[in-house]
């Protein structure tokens, strides 16, 4: 075991004060609004925080020290790209403003505004499945980082992380939305403090620092780890496609049940605008621990088994390198970087299948008027079912993810995973949320064509690449690499749906969309 | 671009964006205490 009494109090005191907010705020909810986006009450910096911790998770510090570890500095450039494109969207408002402008509190709902019911039941669908499986890893990897870096017995690894699911479906049963922002809160300081005292402990390392880091990577790796041009990895491909994706990425619903959460359209824009000084720094400081992990385990002194395990190295690291009481500083800090993201995608997932799945089928099935309510419902279940069914769904998506994390193989890095499953939904929504935005043509049958030739290619990857052997020759360059496929899927969701609207103008004329508040 | 100059970027880079990160670390746990005091005042007061 890596660390003492006190680094485990320091865990014990955070984790009781969670759960203690999670019970505080059980009051707070009355209907479905106040369970989903908080009511609509966020202020800016409240906002600020809790959409950084949820861009902040475990997972993500996981990932990123995994994209380190194997690829040196090349990855900065995913913060860099990351960091340009919420700027943009702060400065521009892009989609977020007019989306919080129409009071949607799910991005399918959208669609029922701007296309058809038929629409929001095939763009919630997909979005379950996107995001369903965009989780699946975040569990287990949050898990493998409390095993490496406390040292207990990798055979630990399904045990913890069904605990520390427990702690997380609590909280976010009780307060739905506003637990989640009370407790994001302190999650964001706690994890912006671990965060600091890691990267210290790592540069004043006597074996690490910041050259003898470099020295490292450039021994081991060559050029290519500091060249993401060059990286066979990256490359512009890579580059053009990660930015598009990350300008449409703000309508992930974990990220955009934030902007949708705040009082104002002007704040929802304001968000990106400030928390865009924060992209590059949480991409670029769990990278550059996993390629401090890299020089920790290629050390000559290194005896340990985690030379090439880059999921597993940089918690190993972190638990031998870390004095104590930081340690329980840091742990605290990632049990709060876990569970900041997992009560924000356990919420947003669960809102989906009930809001955009669910309750369209009901309303479907009894014939209801296609209106949105007083209570934000429309015509499916009542306020008080969506609450009690999200609630439900919380439940089994978590007792899912625990056994899609334990059997699941990973085809390529889990960042890269991350990515291509968000590429299904992502695709699909140039077409049918860019274009239903800004393009007056975009009609019914159009936003069909883009959410399924959209997710055509990334699915098919997914299957193809966990059965190799059984793919034509043709297709290889489709399961070789993440990136054509993920590539290719934007444009086809944005063709699918200037093509599909532009043939059935006539037999299907667009829906204006109502202007909405005033931001 | 040689090996050394990508060096010289990315050294730069972690410097500033560590330094963008922290700025607005401090700024919003700061202003948004406020906001938090105000949400945890209206859950202790409700009727429910």
């Amino acid at each position: 075991m890596n660390l003492s009494w006190i680094d485990y109090a320091i865990v014990g005191v955070y984790i009781g004060a969670t759960i203690l907010a999670g019970i505080l705020s059980r009051t707070t909810i009355k209907g479905i609004a106040d369970f989903l986006v908080a009511g609509r009450t966020l202020k800016t910096h409240m906002a600020v925080a809790t959409m950084v911790s949820t861009g902040l998770g475990l997972v993500t510090v996981m990932y990123f020290a995994e994209e380190g570890f194997k690829n040196g500095f090349s990855p900065f450039i995913v913060g860099l790209v990351a960091a340009l494109a919420t700027l943009i969207v702060g400065r521009t408002g892009f989609l977020v403003r007019r989306l919080r402008q129409l009071q949607v509190m799910t991005v399918p709902e959208f669609y029922e505004i701007r296309y058809s019911r038929g629409v929001r039941l095939t763009g919630g669908v997909l979005l379950a499945l996107a995001g369903t499986l965009n989780m699946g890893l975040f569990p287990i990897l949050g898990s493998k980082f409390v095993v490496g870096f406390t040292g207990l017995p990798p055979e630990w690894v399904n045990c913890v992380m069904v605990a520390m699911l427990a702690v997380v479906v609590f909280y976010t049963l009780m307060g739905g939305m506003v637990s989640v922002v009370l407790t994001d809160f302190a999650q964001f300081v706690l994890l912006s403090l671990g965060f600091l005292v890691g990267t210290v402990v790592i540069l004043t390392h006597p074996k690490l620092g910041w050259s003898n880091i470099v020295s490292s990577i450039e021994q081991h790796k060559g050029g290519h780890a500091f060249d993401p041009i060059a990286n066979p990895d990256y490359g512009w491909m890579f580059i053009v496609y990660f930015m598009a994706v990350s300008l449409i990425a703000i309508i992930w619903q974990p990220e955009m049940s934030r902007p949708l959460s705040t009082e104002s359209p002007r704040v929802a824009q304001r968000i990106f605008w400030i928390s865009s000084a924060t992209v590059t720094g949480r991409a670029l400081i769990p990278m550059f621990w996993g390629a401090a992990a890299f020089a920790f385990t290629h050390a000559d002194s290194y005896r340990g088994p985690f030379a090439d395990d880059g999921q597993f190295a940089m918690p190993h690291m972190m638990g031998q390198i870390m004095p104590i009481g930081f340690a329980g500083l840091l742990m605290a800090g990632m049990a709060a970087a876990f569970m900041s993201t997992h009560d924000s995608y356990l919420l947003a997932w669960s809102g989906v299948i009930v809001r955009d799945v669910i309750s369209p089928i009901k309303a479907i099935l009894g014939n209801s008027e296609q209106v949105r309510r007083e209570d934000g419902t429309w015509g499916g279940l009542t306020s008080k079912r969506e609450v009690y069914w999200t609630r439900i769904m919380v439940v089994v998506l978590a007792a899912f993810l625990a056994v899609f994390g334990a059997l699941y193989k990973l085809p390529e890095t889990a960042f890269k995973f991350m990515y291509i499953t968000g590429s299904i939904y992502f695709s699909g929504a140039v077409g049918t949320v860019v274009l239903g935005i800004y393009w007056r043509r975009s009609n019914t049958p159009g936003a069909y064509c883009a959410l399924i030739l959209g997710a055509i290619a990334p699915i098919s990857f997914l299957i193809m690449s966990q059965f190799p052997e059984a793919v034509p020759a043709f297709l290889t360059p489709l399961v070789e690499s993440s990136n054509l496929p993920a590539l290719l899927s934007l444009i086809l969701g944005g063709a699918g749906m200037i093509l599909g609207s532009l043939i059935t103008q006539r037999t299907h004329p667009p829906r204006t969309l109502q202007p909405g508040e005033k931001g | 671009m040689d090996t050394e100059t990508w060096k010289l970027i990315w050294t730069a880079i972690f410097i500033v964006s560590g330094l963008l990160f922290y700025s607005v670390v401090l700024t919003v746990a700061i202003k948004g205490f406020r906001n938090v005091k105000q949400m945890i005042r209206r859950m202790l007061s409700s009727d429910d």
